[in-house]
């Protein structure tokens, strides 16, 4: 029953909650690191709202759905590979710069 | 002798000094000699051509005329075309002769006289290529081509006379010859295009046909003779374009015997006989009037010039007048056999000229000279035959036979002519006794000089030995046989049936002939008395006729008259358009110049401020937005995220509103 009263919008409502976390993470903090953290957040707040619209789609239809479920995993692996990238470029600074404060990376500036 | 053979005989005439002067211009410094071997062999191949074509015509008698040719040379339209063709007669085979043989001495004697010098075989390459150019002059039946011979003859004289342009005088002398005989020319041209336009054709049989048949207008043939004998004026040396001739002797003297004397003037005369049918009454007239004239005024010059190529060069200008009065009074055998003997004792007299400068070592003043004779027999001997010849002693000297023709001539026309002319004669007489006097009579003058005369080498004695035979046989012998025919056989249009009575009645005898001897032996006697016997009394003699000498000696004062009157005025106003040209010319120039400038200026100023100016605010407009987007660009990637973030919730803002 108390399952029964769980809706989409409370999936959505978590995910949104998370995404906004991840988007301040990301928006606040200097340090890369920290960013990386805030920017898998975000992915996996999507992830939760995939996941709810695939689940919730299938009891529309009566049967099996499985394509939100499948573009998980794809953005799971894509986050992967997109970490160790970023971690090593992490690890570069760090080995020029000493430190990773992403303010201090404004050689691209016009 | 055939047509055939005839027709060779002139093409060996004239291709052998071309082809001489070819060779020779362009080989002759190689060759053995400097090639005087080869052009000897060459004129002397002419010489012989031209003997066989004289006896032939000798033989056809008086009515001798052989046309060869027309020949196209130039098709200048549809209907007109140029021709050149080769005409004999007698005349041209006398002329032949003269001037083969006279070149032909002339090269030998110059074997000598130009030893040593530096240009030898370019020397005999002009001699060469003149006497081709004459003998083109001689032979051509039409006027076009008379006139490619006649300016040839003209542009070899020049390189001839200017020979030593290492000098000025010969440079200023060749340029003198050239411009004044180019303003004869001029009525040459003039000529040619009156009479090539009436007629349709430039051949002398056919002008001569029109003007007898009256077709060509009664001014127009007057303009064309008076065309003609201007151009044979300028080349003849006859008043008033006399001045060049003598300035002319700066040339080698060689080229003087050949050219001043013998042959390139005699082509005025030449002309003057050749267009004799054509010619109308009133210019015979002008043409004897000047001719009588030019014998005077020359004479008295020649009396008081004291450089020996000078009184031979104004001896020149004199006979050449009397050739003109003869044809001018029609008395046209006699003309050109004055022509044909004079050629031979004045070109006899030139290299003995020559000979004297040679032997005396470039000296040519004669108050320098004196008892020569001894020195050098030969020249001083037949000198003195040529100075008989031109003074005209009796039955021995062919001077005689010619002169005294000229002089009945004109007796029997105009009188006045006639005793203007006896006193050139006594004039020519005196001036030639003075000449020989002072150079080959008397004490020596100078000691230095006298003492360093030899007698010049064979190669210059024999031509002189080979002319002086030449001088006395060729009167007595060929005053029946060479004179020849009219020359055509068509009516001439002037005096020529008053010259036929005269040469009727003309025997040697009467009157005129002894007026004549006892002016050629009282001239020759008189110059013996004042330069030779009574020398002691000529200063006395001299002081009452002072200012006459003076005026003679200036030669009348044509140099410097011309000075003032044409050559100073020409300079004035060539300073006149030199001042036009540098004021207003110029000045025009310069102004639209300095428009120009001024233009650029003011348009560089617009480029710069405007046009500039404008370009330069877009581009500065330009830098100032990037800088503002430059300054958005700030590198740093969270100010990147929260713009992009803000605008997504202000644009979702915006909708929500919306």
């Amino acid at each position: 029953m108390l399952l029964a009263a769980v809706g989409l919008n409370h999936y959505l409502l978590v995910g949104a909650a998370l995404f906004c976390a991840g988007l301040v993470a990301v928006m606040s903090r200097r340090n890369a690191v920290a960013i990386l953290i805030g920017i898998e957040l975000m992915l996996n707040a999507a992830n939760i709202n995939l996941v709810a619209f695939d689940h919730f789609r299938a009891q529309i239809d009566g049967q099996p759905v499985i394509d939100g479920q499948l573009f998980v995993l794809f953005v799971l692996v894509i986050a992967a590979a997109e970490a160790a990238v970023a971690l090593a470029l992490i690890l570069n600074v760090f080995d020029t710069r000493d430190r990773i404060d992403v303010d201090e990376l404004d050689t691209l500036k016009g | 002798m055939s047509d055939a053979t005839l027709q060779t005989l002139c093409f060996v005439v004239l291709a052998a000094p071309l082809l001489g002067f070819a060779l020779q211009y362009t080989l002759g410094r190689r060759l053995a000699k400097g090639g005087d071997l080869l052009t000897i062999g060459a004129i002397g191949a002419s010489l012989v051509c031209s003997l066989l074509i004289a006896y032939e015509a000798l033989q056809g008698g008086a009515e001798f005329t052989k046309t060869f040719g027309p020949w196209t040379w130039l098709q200048v339209s549809e209907t007109s075309t140029w021709t050149i063709g080769i005409t004999l007669d007698g005349l041209t085979a006398v002329m032949l002769v003269v001037v083969t043989l006279v070149s032909f001495l002339v090269h030998v004697f110059s074997t000598a006289y130009m030893k040593g010098d530096p240009k030898y075989g370019l020397f005999f390459a002009w001699l060469q290529l003149f006497s081709f150019s004459m003998l083109v002059l001689v032979l051509a039946n039409n006027l076009l081509h008379l006139f490619m011979g006649w300016e040839l003859v003209g542009l070899c004289s020049y390189k001839l006379i200017g020979f030593w342009s290492e000098k000025p005088a010969p440079c200023n002398a060749a340029r003198k010859a050239f411009i004044t005989t180019r303003i004869g020319d001029l009525g040459m041209m003039l000529a040619i295009c009156i009479l090539g336009g009436a007629v349709g054709s430039f051949e002398f049989e056919a002008i001569f046909a029109a003007a007898a048949r009256g077709d060509i207008a009664e001014p127009w043939l007057l303009l064309a003779g008076l065309g003609l004998f201007m151009a044979a004026a300028g080349k003849s040396a006859q008043l008033p374009l006399h001045v060049w001739l003598p300035d002319a002797m700066e040339g080698p003297t060689p080229v003087s015997a050949l050219i001043h004397a013998a042959t390139m003037v005699a082509a005025g005369v030449y002309l003057i006989g050749r267009m004799a049918p054509m010619l109308t009454p009133d210019v015979m007239v002008v043409i004897a009037t000047v001719g009588a004239m030019t014998a005077l005024v020359a004479g008295l010059i020649a009396m008081a010039q004291n450089d020996i190529k000078r009184v031979l060069a104004y001896s020149t200008v004199s006979q050449l007048g009397y050739m003109f009065l003869g044809l001018g009074v029609g008395a046209w055998h006699a003309g050109l056999f004055h022509l044909t003997t004079h050629a031979f004792f004045k070109a006899l007299m030139f290299l003995g000229s020559g000979s004297v400068i040679h032997g005396c070592h470039h000296e040519q003043d004669m108050r320098k000279m004196g008892g020569l004779r001894k020195k050098m027999p030969i020249t001083a001997w037949t000198f003195l035959i040529g100075v008989l010849a031109i003074a005209g002693v009796p039955w021995i000297t062919s001077g005689f036979y010619s002169k005294d023709g000229i002089l009945s001539g004109a007796y029997g026309v105009n009188p006045l002519l006639f005793w203007i002319g006896l006193g050139g004669a006594v004039l020519t007489a005196f001036y030639m006794m003075r000449l020989y006097v002072m150079t080959f009579e008397g004490e020596p003058r100078d000691a230095q000089v006298h003492d360093h005369a030899h007698e010049s080498p064979k190669a210059m004695t024999v031509p002189l030995i080979v002319l002086a035979a030449l001088t006395l046989i060729i009167g007595p012998l060929a005053w029946h046989t060479l004179m020849l025919a009219p020359p055509t056989g068509v009516e001439p249009a002037a005096l020529w049936a008053t010259l036929q009575s005269l040469e009727a009645e003309h025997h040697h005898a009467g009157t005129v002939m002894w007026m004549a001897i006892a002016a050629g032996i009282g001239g020759l006697l008189l110059g013996w008395l004042v330069f030779h016997t009574r020398r002691e009394k000529l200063a006395a003699l001299k002081a009452p006729l002072a200012p006459l000498e003076n005026a003679f000696a200036n030669k009348f004062w044509f140099d410097e008259l011309y000075d003032a009157v044409l050559i100073r005025p020409a300079y004035a106003l060539g300073r006149a358009f030199k001042v036009l040209d540098e004021r207003v010319v110029d000045g025009l120039v310069n102004l639209v110049g300095r428009g120009g400038v001024t233009t650029g200026d003011v348009s560089g100023a617009h480029d710069r401020g405007v046009v500039d100016g404008l370009v330069r605010a877009i581009g500065h407009a330009c830098q100032r937005l990037g800088g503002v987007f430059s300054a958005l660009q700030s590198g740093r990637v969270r100010l990147y995220l929260s713009i992009s973030v803000g605008a997504l919730a202000l644009a979702l803002l915006l909708e929500h509103l919306l």
